[in-house]
């Protein structure tokens, strides 16, 4: 099959990203010819960030354009309005997060709903998305494959490694992103640090030039570390802390899991898939977030209960799937739909017109007018697909 | 499973209780006027942890002939009295309860209590309804939540303090409207139970951020002058706001279901029990 998979930027550094990029690796070496399209401009040279990159034919959209594809997928949401411009046999959308509640912005948000009008192949990787999917769109197919753990680039640890004190933490995220919480992690951490010797770490894409102080000594910054040396940073840390509000399945606990740590992480939508609270990691509701400072106290006192958490997290870790395998089950889910004659191309049309739909149709109240071309063009796809 | 939880609580909490907990083996033990049969069954039990709804009344000074740990759940403002009444127990030693919960911030006179969370809100989300009933259309205002000149025909809900009569009476409804001079408030039953079912809920006002209920996202704030267009829209069929109906019902399964938060506050309950204050730096919870 020829599968493409539509990114609209590559050369930074995303969990949503890397999934990308692991199944359409994956999917390449089972044998498919597979094409990543970079919606915006095409690196002249790979991104080093992943060792994957380069192995994977990066194309622009004048180039795809005359591809016939098997399956194309949209990725990040706002790509889903590209998926028009290409042809192919099956139209579908590689669903990470409801990306909605990443913008404040009601036009966005607006937008991002259209997103879920039509009955598009879905894949997805969390349950709660599944769920939701499944609740918008009755009829479309939805297949959920859980993202994998990278074996090669979170070689998992056999055990724990010996406690040292201070209490090494770490924080993860790209600054400038209020939904992922960073500024209330430090803030925590700051007056965390009045009670328990800290040493803290900052694992970010995007610090942004920001120099974060906890108990007035300087944050240790990892900025822009390729995929393949991040587990050496995740093992430098007994904690990872991440307070982020809105989450599709996290991924780097589990990558802290995988080398040994735990996490202290808001108990965010996904957060149930692998997290327990007491087993493998501590989590924390939003309204009683400052329990962090508590937490920390208690794992910088009880290195027993600590190791007991890591000793959970490794275990955690050791059961999570490979690439190989979410790839491979990727790989038979599409398989099963083209042995079905699956074929949703005449959903083209319909992804045309829905991506007209972004430019300038709007009012200050961003839902569509009934007696609009938007709203009966809506009434049409919901009583023919609901 | 070894670990015993029990619930003291009067049947007006029902909804808040939960009813399975695969993390636990678990009883509920509602109490009436009088604690004391309940008591005497909650001790029986034999609990590793006991939660007692209504800690501050007289029936809730007397748990302490159960075993275990005991975990005070406060729902609503207590009185002076009583909240000064717990303050002294505590001081000489003759509390009961190890841990409290309070609903929102609990206010300076609380301060000497031990404070194990803050519990805005539970709503046990096995009863409740799957799938949600995302296509039903129809409005509801609660009569306390009513603003003056409504610009859309509602279906007024009553005061009603018994929360099943509550849940029934709700659920019918597709679009819950809500009108307040304040920020809304999680302690209201009639709010959990709308997003819960998947309704629309529309407001004139926010809930506090630190709620984790995302605006625009799970449900709507909007100026009351334009509730009725909004209602117009959904009564359409559009499925335009159908995201937002989802996300509520999904948001109240991942934030409040009884079974997830209680299991969170035992696992704390009995890993703190001994990590009082040991600096007067650190926070109290």
């Amino acid at each position: 099959m020829t599968i493409g998979f539509l990114v609209s930027d590559i050369a930074n550094i995303t969990g949503g990203v890397n999934a990308v990029i692991e199944h359409a690796w994956g999917l390449q070496r089972l044998g498919h010819r597979v094409r990543v399209v970079v919606l915006g401009q095409l690196p002249a040279q790979p991104p080093t960030w992943h060792p994957k990159l380069t192995n994977l034919a990066l194309v622009s959209v004048d180039e795809a354009i005359t591809e016939r594809f098997d399956v194309l997928f949209a990725t990040w949401w706002q790509t889903f309005f590209e998926l028009w411009r290409f042809e192919s046999r099956i139209y579908g959308y590689f669903n990470q997060s409801l990306e909605s509640r990443f913008h404040p912005e009601l036009r966005l948000k607006f937008l991002n709903r259209l997103t879920y009008s039509l009955p598009l192949l879905f894949l997805t990787e969390a349950k709660w998305l599944e769920q939701f999917i499944r609740l918008m769109q009755p009829k479309a197919e939805v297949v959920r494959v859980q993202n994998g753990l990278s074996e090669e680039f979170f070689p998992r640890v056999g055990k724990p490694s010996s406690r040292h004190s201070p209490l090494r933490v770490l924080v993860e995220g790209p600054w400038g992103f209020p939904f992922k919480g960073l500024a209330e992690a430090f803030e925590i951490l700051d007056r965390a640090h009045t009670d328990v010797a800290l040493e803290v770490g900052w694992l970010t894409s995007h610090s942004g030039g920001t120099h974060p102080v906890v108990g007035g000594a300087p944050v240790k910054i990892f900025e822009r570390v390729p995929i393949s040396k991040v587990h050496q940073v995740f093992r430098e840390y007994d904690v990872l802390l991440k307070l982020s509000r809105v989450e599709g399945v996290f991924g780097p606990p589990l990558e802290m899991f995988s080398q040994g740590g735990t996490a202290i992480c808001s108990a965010v939508t996904g957060s149930d898939e692998y997290m327990v609270h007491g087993q493998n990691c501590l989590l924390i509701d939003r309204l009683n977030e400052k329990r962090a400072g508590r937490y920390l106290a208690l794992l910088g006192e009880n290195s027993k209960y600590l190791d007991q958490l890591c000793r959970g997290a490794v275990e955690t870790a050791r059961q999570a799937p490979d690439w190989s395998t979410s790839t491979g089950l990727l790989n038979a889910a599409l398989a099963k739909l083209v042995a079905n004659h699956f074929d949703n191309s005449t959903l083209r049309p319909a992804l045309k017109a829905l991506a007209m739909a972004r430019f300038g149709c709007f009012s200050a109240e961003p839902t569509p007018e009934p007696s609009g071309w938007l709203g009966r063009f809506l009434e049409q796809w919901r009583s023919s697909s609901v | 499973m070894s670990l015993r939880v029990a619930f003291l609580a009067n049947r007006r909490f029902e909804f808040q209780v939960p009813q399975r907990t695969p993390w636990a083996e678990s009883a509920w033990f509602p109490v009436v006027d009088d604690w004391g049969p309940e008591i005497a069954s909650a001790s029986k039990f034999q609990p590793d942890v006991t939660f007692v709804f209504e800690p501050l009344s007289r029936g809730g000074r007397r748990v302490n002939q159960i075993p275990g740990i005991k975990v005070g759940i406060v729902t609503q403002q207590p009185s002076q009295a009583e909240l000064a009444e717990a303050v002294r127990r505590h001081r000489t030693g003759a509390g009961t309860l190890h841990w409290f919960t309070w609903f929102e911030e609990p206010p300076p006179a609380a301060k000497d209590l031990p404070l194990l969370g803050l519990v805005a809100a539970t709503l046990d989300a096995q009863r409740l309804p799957f799938p949600p009933s995302l296509d039903r259309a129809d409005v509801a205002i609660p009569a306390w939540a009513k603003p003056a000149g409504l610009p859309v025909s509602a279906k007024l809900l009553p005061a009603n303090d018994d929360r099943r009569n509550l849940e029934e009476a709700l659920s019918p409804f597709g679009i819950l409207l809500y009108h307040s001079e304040a920020p809304l408030r999680l302690n209201d039953p009639v709010l959990l139970f709308a997003l819960g079912h998947g309704q629309l809920l529309i407001s004139n006002q926010p809930f506090p951020a630190e709620c984790g209920l995302e605006q625009e996202d799970e449900y709507l704030v909007r100026p009351v002058k334009e509730w009725a267009r909004i209602v117009e829209k959904e009564r359409e069929g559009l499925g335009s706001l159908r995201a937002v109906r989802v996300r509520a019902f999904q948001k109240v399964r991942e934030l409040f279901d009884a079974s997830l938060v209680f299991r969170r506050l035992a696992h704390d309950a009995l890993l703190l029990r001994n990590g009082g204050r040991t600096s007067p730096t650190r926070w109290p919870w």
